[in-house]
């Protein structure tokens, strides 16, 4: 007869099995003195290795060792979370959360691996670049470009040299083959433009691509040269796959990395340097070994990484002032390299609700914004204000027109916003709330991404304080980026605030965006693309943009058609830039030299750029 | 049915096992999907705006990944649709964070580190917390037990982000004793090695340690309470006076009795550990199902969501239902309740 399972029985199994789990877990803890070991070692994953053969063997004799070791050494040698040998290794964090780790498809959403990081920076050359410090023009990939006489052809050299990292040559049928495999599924970035605008892509030799377009476009070019511009990928690899659902792993590339390892579970990429890569016949030989991306832990954390000499860059303080002078006090060794991003910080205006579609609401509301308290005290790291709505780099200095700005009253004061609203006869009602004209009570709802960490929210509090002064009762809510992007999409908003992304290699152009035939009806989704979500609707700026969109930037009649659109820009004030966006970039000397800093920034700084590969260029071993 | 009245229980349990989960699945489902937002929308819009792209046909685009993740038609038609791929293909969808790679696959990922960190920490630190909750209870007139009992109060109410933050900052930083962060050595390949377990130990301890070191003291407090209600009952006084000796009495009468309900927490604390210790996990940096969970929700990763949801669920109700079912070996007179 089968033994009943009586309950003694049953409590002693549990008792058995919890202190077999406790005594697991407690024996197999290490002690202090394998962690020494652990340090003493050299940096090699070889000598490691002895650790585990003889644990309590090797303990003693550690021991000794350890004593002679100074402790900032064993905290260095204790980063053996990297795989690859830290003084031949840049180690750069950034704060997104990495997740992808088995795909490298750049045109499918969410597809690439750590959602671009080392894929842009170091694995995938482009056919050219800016630089965004300097103005000056990087031919990569190609040797240059030409337009015909009505920009209605384009045609790129590409460079004989280039290569593939698999040792495949790179020609120009690969950017003809790229440009059709994107042309024939809607579902891919950069799919919609290129079928906006290419009839045709012929190669007439392996070096030569010529682009047929179904209208004159004269920046047609920017969609390779661009920051993240368009990234050519292999015909030999890509051929006869479903680019939608191609994982493209690991991925072939012809920048100065390849891909080596991923770690999910530590969110680390790990690339190595391609042996005789063909950009070092144009001078580019980054000295670093390897480079690893990895997602950065919580500020308190990383900032003692990067005291410690962990990590070469640190990513989760880059607006905050106290922790990076903090960053700097730990560490003599950390440099900061402050750069503006190219979206300033700025207030937007649902264009498309009454009152706030006419334009001299909005400029009551100019004069509640306090830019120099924003730029001085709000933003987390002390900046500038913004006068006009783009990055104050020095090669966007030829766009200002201070002639322009002589006609507007561009002060802070709220009573002047006060008067405006008197004159268009908006009245307090009993509760001190102005009602226009339409019988409605001026209330508004401010809304404000949450990813935005970087001032946003204050100054929108410091705007609604101001525009309680004069009777508009505003309040100011985070909205989650999905959220934010609905109501805004669709028009459903009131206000915003948040960045001001235009067009960054030709400003005034960004204002073409406003163009009413871009306009989409309130609650359908704005399919304009840019900035047209905000609904302004302006004939004088039609005009104005239709004779820009088929003009050369380099056609020197264009200098009166951009006075022309920000004269109208700031007549019709859609959106108020507030402040410059800076971020401090901290980056460690110890192991490589050469970073940018203060005072000598000659390559954009942002680890997160593409350019980003022309600072790794310019490290030296320290 | 009628002559049966263990099979009755049993079954009565199991049907309202499986329509308790249908339940809170089906409310997670339509809570999570009424929450604001388009994660397409903002991915487009994103791309427009890092790329500097104008896309003009955004919305076909956008039409075109909903229907591929899922996310066409009313809400109730998607309804039907996932619980069809997850009853009958066992198929989560895909993440939207990782398209197409399944949901279920980061899942799987991050589930043992999870339950291999929080499973073992929770069973520690409840036997800890039971042993000593017992002795305090036992000895509650001695003046260490009051004392430890008083700072037991302290410690159970200090956040285990807070003691990682301590531990991290004595063990890791200032004496460099143990990794700061990550589940393992990166250098050492995963396999089932002396040298790889060793590592994961190691990088285990201080996120276990945050969280043993905070929660054996809720329980330290609850048994003790439990004890001490204990005391006073008569079957106590009866065994005292059967000359008994106290060592016999605290663990045949007093622990025995005790333990029930403490089980029963244990049991919940067991079922609640998939959804992980979401601050511990990201200030270690472990891979876990916290971190996964706050992530997926914050980019809107629908299929991830559900996916951690719908485990959650099954396991809280599959401990509760193994407990119900087993009580009545650990207690006879649920037993007989049952059949009375």
């Amino acid at each position: 007869m089968p033994r009943k399972l009586r309950r003694r029985d049953f409590l002693r199994a549990v008792a058995v099995g919890t202190g077999a789990v406790l005594a697991a877990s407690c024996g197999s803890t290490p002690t202090p003195a394998t962690v020494k070991e652990t340090v003493v070692v050299p940096q090699t994953v070889e000598v490691v290795k002895q650790v585990t053969v003889e644990v309590t063997k090797e303990v003693a004799q550690t021991v000794v060792v350890t004593k002679e070791v100074p402790q900032t050494v064993i905290v260095e040698k204790l980063t053996a979370g990297l795989p690859t040998p830290r003084d031949q290794t840049m180690v750069i964090n950034e704060t997104t959360v990495f997740r992808i780790f088995d795909s490298a498809n750049p045109y499918a959403p969410n597809a690439m691996l750590g959602s671009g990081a080392t894929w842009d920076q170091l694995m995938s050359a482009r056919l050219m670049y800016m630089n965004w410090a300097t103005g000056e023009s990087i031919n990569m990939l190609a040797t240059g470009y030409s337009y015909n006489a009505d920009f209605t052809e384009m045609t790129i050299t590409t460079r004989k040299e280039a290569k593939w990292n698999d040792g495949q040559p790179f020609t120009a049928k690969d950017i003809k083959f790229t440009v059709e495999m994107l042309m024939g599924q809607p579902k891919l970035s950069w799919s919609s433009t290129f079928n906006q605008w290419v009839d045709s892509v012929t190669c007439p030799d392996d070096y030569t691509v010529v682009f047929k377009l179904k209208q004159p476009n004269p920046r047609f070019h920017w969609n390779f040269k661009q920051a993240w511009s368009c990234p050519i990928v292999a015909q030999h690899e890509w051929e006869g796959k479903d680019p939608v659902t191609y994982k493209a792993f690991p991925p072939i590339g012809t920048g100065p990395y390849k891909f080596k390892m991923a770690v999910p579970e530590a969110r680390m990429i790990v690339v190595e340097k391609v042996e005789n890569w063909w950009g070092t016949t144009l001078g580019y030989d980054p000295a670093p070994q390897y480079a690893v991306w990895q997602t950065s832990p919580p500020p308190d954390a990383e900032i003692q990484d990067l005291a410690d000499n962990y990590i070469d860059h640190a990513h989760s303080f880059t607006t905050d002032a106290k922790l990076l002078h903090q960053a700097q006090t730990l560490n003599k060794e950390v440099v900061l390299a402050p750069w503006r991003d190219p979206c300033p910080r700025g207030i937007w205006f649902n264009c498309a609700k009454y009152p706030l579609s006419k334009p001299e609401v909005r400029w009551a509301m100019f004069h509640c914004i306090d830019k120099q308290k924003a730029a001085e005290k709000l933003f987390p790291w002390p900046t500038v204000p913004a006068i006009y709505p783009w990055a104050d780099w020095d090669s966007h200095k030829q766009y200002e027109r201070p002639d322009v700005l002589k006609k507007y009253d561009l002060t802070f004061d709220p009573q002047k916003g006060a008067k405006i609203l008197d004159d268009l006869g908006f009245k307090p009602g009993s509760d001190g709330i102005r009602v226009d004209d339409k019988g409605n009570r001026m209330e508004y709802t401010i809304i404000v991404p949450q990813v935005g960490v970087t001032g946003e929210y204050p100054i929108a509090l410091d705007f609604a304080d101001n525009l309680a002064k004069i009777g508009i009762k505003a309040s100011v809510k985070w909205a989650d980026m999905e959220v934010f992007d609905e109501q805004t999409s669709t028009g459903t908003f009131d206000i915003t605030s948040h960045w001001w992304c235009g067009n960054w290699q030709e400003p005034p152009a960004s204002f073409c965006d406003f163009e009413s035939d871009k306009i989409s009806p309130v609650g359908t989704r704005a399919t304009g693309g840019g900035n047209s979500w905000v609904r302004l609707s302006d004939p004088d700026l039609d005009k104005v943009c239709k004779q820009i969109d088929v003009m050369s930037p380099d056609d020197p009649k264009i200098q009166d058609l951009y006075t022309q659109a920000i004269d109208l820009y700031f007549k019709l004030m859609p959106s108020v830039p507030v402040v410059q966006t800076t971020f401090v970039m901290p980056f460690n000397t110890h192991y490589w030299k050469g970073w940018p800093e203060e005072g000598n920034i000659k390559n954009v700084p942002f680890t997160w750029w593409p350019e980003f590969q022309f600072v790794v260029y310019g490290l030296k071993k320290a | 049915m009628k002559n049966h009245p263990v099979l009755t229980y049993v079954v009565k349990r199991i049907a309202l096992y499986i329509l308790t989960i249908w339940g809170a699945f089906t409310i997670a489902f339509f809570f999570f999907h009424s929450v604001p937002g388009d994660p397409i929308g903002a991915y487009v819009r994103s791309m427009e705006q890092r790329y500097g792209q104008r896309i003009q046909d955004s919305e076909q685009i956008i039409q075109a990944w909903r229907k591929s993740m899922g996310l066409d038609g009313p809400l109730w038609y998607q309804y039907l649709q996932y619980l069809d791929h997850v009853l009958l293909h066992f198929d989560l969808g895909p993440s939207f964070v990782n398209f197409p790679t399944p949901a279920q696959k980061y899942i799987f990922e991050a589930m043992p580190w999870t339950v291999g960190l929080l499973g073992l920490a929770t069973v520690i630190s409840w036997v800890l917390g039971f042993i000593f909750g017992g002795i305090l209870g036992w000895k509650r007139d001695s003046p260490v037990a009051s004392g430890v009992t008083g700072l037991s109060l302290v410690f159970s109410q200090v956040q285990p982000y807070f003691m990682a933050l301590a531990l991290l900052s004595l063990f890791a930083w200032k004496l460099a004793l143990f990794p700061r962060r990550g589940a393992f050595d990166p250098s050492i390949p995963k396999a089932f090695t002396w040298q790889f377990i060793l590592s994961v130990i190691q990088h285990g301890t201080l996120p276990a340690l945050s969280l043993v070191l905070t929660t054996a003291f809720g329980w330290v407090i609850s048994t003790r309470a439990m004890v001490v209600s204990i005391l006073g009952e008569d079957y106590l006084i009866y065994a005292k006076a059967k000359g008994l000796k106290g060592s016999a009495i605290l663990r045949n009468y007093v622990l025995r009795n005790a333990m029930l309900p403490q089980i029963t927490g244990l049991a919940i604390s067991l079922g609640f550990i998939l959804n992980g210790a979401i601050l511990v996990e990201t200030i270690f940096q472990y891979p876990g199902m916290g971190f996964l969970l706050t992530n997926s929700i914050s980019q809107l990763d629908y299929n991830t969501v559900q996916g951690i949801m719908l485990l959650s669920i099954v396991l809280v109700m599959t401990a509760t239902l193994l407990l119900d079912l087993l009580m009545p070996l650990i207690d006879p007179r649920v037993g007989r309740q049952g059949s009375a």
